[in-house]
């Protein structure tokens, strides 16, 4: 009885107190509190796709924490019904993107295009004990640019079209970046045998 | 030629090739092994692509960054915060997460030791399993179980004597599920769960916001005792403790800066 009451208080229904605690406009999301939950049951998700990006845990967060907080000052944009995560990343894309051009005048540092550079041929390393190593090592080493298609593609279930969208590519990018990556671990692992152990 | 075909086998596996295309590769596979290799292959390639993200996921969050974006602008005061200031606590909190990092850093370390041993040690066993205890799997439990409104628990806080006597009778430790009012608590009931293969009592409270907490209570292997220790797994945030010959755990939101003290608060009334 009493968990009633609490939930009728509290839910994010518009209207409610808790709503008009925020000046709406044009009925934007304006419940800051429950988006900010949202966007930390998100994280596990947004640290992923942004090291796919970044390939670096501690760019990552950094680009995560940065990509969070231009998405609660322009929360107001986001269409409720469509898939946060897919939002955020576009911003984390974008960030990245500008970030890297920042590296390059200040450092010097250049983005290898995907397309341009080669396909790891040798993945020997360090850390090839485990399974989990030696994939996890296959997946880092694969050309920029070719991590995030698959994980949007492969395991998130993202369509062609937005991942496109996501990472600001055409269609045919993101199938041949695909190819290319399950290619290239495909090989890796018949040349290390990994694969064969996968099918006990 | 082959980069070609892999193109194609890509598509196949993802059901974006016309049925025409996708029956013309199926042919061509039953009479050129070399091309149902490819085929294998590259699904196989993209199953274990998928295990090594998903185990990706289990990796804690360090807590300061969950905080800074609790914190950041339009915080949970519902006050509206002037730009200046907003910058200003900015770089405060980028300098903070900075400062952090190393350690974040360490600990994720030693949580990618602890599961590469548990890996090496099930070996052969394909599986990557980031971390198989308890406490995993009832950060799992309360990821499904959080969200549910109706059916939050099996047992309600109406029927406490009931529950308290059959879970302790299920788990084989004392269950006692303690007033938490004076953390801004409301006990809602609990329910039985399995975690790494034991019984365990799951006692669920709500913040005057909604949001979940629970208490999990398993019997230990030992006596020994353990003190308070936080972590993260997931969006979870985690506070275990032991004694008594049981394992205690405070289950909450990785947002939720306030489990410490409700397990402090918990743990001489259990």
């Amino acid at each position: 009885m009493h968990s009633a009451q609490v939930l009728s208080e509290f839910s994010p229904t518009p209207g409610c107190l808790v709503w008009q605690a925020f000046p709406t406009e044009n009925n934007r999301v304006t419940d800051a509190a429950q988006f900010k939950r949202e966007l930390i049951h998100l994280l596990p998700r947004l640290r992923r796709f942004a090291r796919t990006l970044t390939r670096d845990a501690a760019d990552a967060d950094d680009l995560v924490q940065s990509a969070c907080e231009r998405a609660i000052t322009r929360m107001g944009q986001w269409q409720p019904g469509t898939r946060l995560d897919a939002w955020v990343y576009t911003m984390m894309r974008n960030l990245w993107i500008s970030e890297l051009r920042k590296r390059k005048v200040r450092f010097g540092q250049g983005v290898v295009d995907a397309d341009l550079a080669n396909l790891p041929g040798n993945m020997a390393s360090s850390d090839e004990k485990t399974f989990v190593g030696q994939v996890g090592q296959m997946i880092e080493s694969l050309p920029e640019g070719l991590s995030s298609v698959l994980l949007l593609v492969g395991v998130e279930e993202h369509s062609y079209s937005e991942t496109a969208e996501i990472l600001d590519i055409p269609i045919g990018t993101v199938m041949s970046r695909l190819s290319r990556a399950r290619a290239a671990l495909r090989d890796g692992l018949n040349r290390t045998g990994v694969s064969a152990l996968r099918q006990v | 030629m082959s980069e070609q075909l892999d193109l194609q086998i890509s598509a196949f596996l993802d059901g974006a090739l016309s049925a025409e295309e996708a029956q013309t590769l199926e042919l061509r596979s039953r009479s050129e092994s070399t091309i149902a290799a490819r085929i294998d292959g590259m699904r196989r390639a993209n199953t274990l692509a998928r295990d090594y993200f998903e185990a990706e996921l289990n990796e804690p969050v360090p807590l300061a960054l969950a905080r800074a974006i609790e914190g950041s602008a339009n915080n949970r005061q519902r006050v509206p915060v002037i730009e200046d200031t907003r910058d200003g606590d900015r770089s405060r909190r980028s300098r903070y997460l900075f400062a952090i990092r190393s350690i974040a850093a360490s600990l994720a370390l030693v949580v990618a030791g602890a599961a590469g041993g548990y890996i090496a040690a099930s070996w052969p066993q394909p599986a990557i399993v980031a971390q198989s205890d308890w406490l995993s799997d009832i950060a799992d439990y309360h990821r499904v179980y959080a969200a549910e409104e109706r059916h939050l628990v099996e047992v309600a806080a109406n029927e406490q004597p009931h529950l308290e006597k059959w879970l302790t009778k299920v788990v084989g430790v004392p269950v006692k599920a303690p007033d938490l009012t004076a953390q801004g608590l409301t006990f809602e009931g609990g329910r039985l769960l399995v975690a790494a293969a034991k019984p365990v009592a799951q006692l669920m409270y709500r913040h005057s916001d909604g949001s979940v907490v629970a208490l999990c209570i398993v019997m230990a292997a030992d006596q020994a005792f353990g003190d308070f220790a936080e972590t993260s797994i997931g969006a979870s945030r985690l506070v275990s403790w032991k004694e008594n010959g049981a394992s205690y755990a405070v289950v909450g939101d990785l947002a939720d800066t306030t489990l410490t003290g409700i397990a402090k608060a918990a743990a001489p009334l259990v």
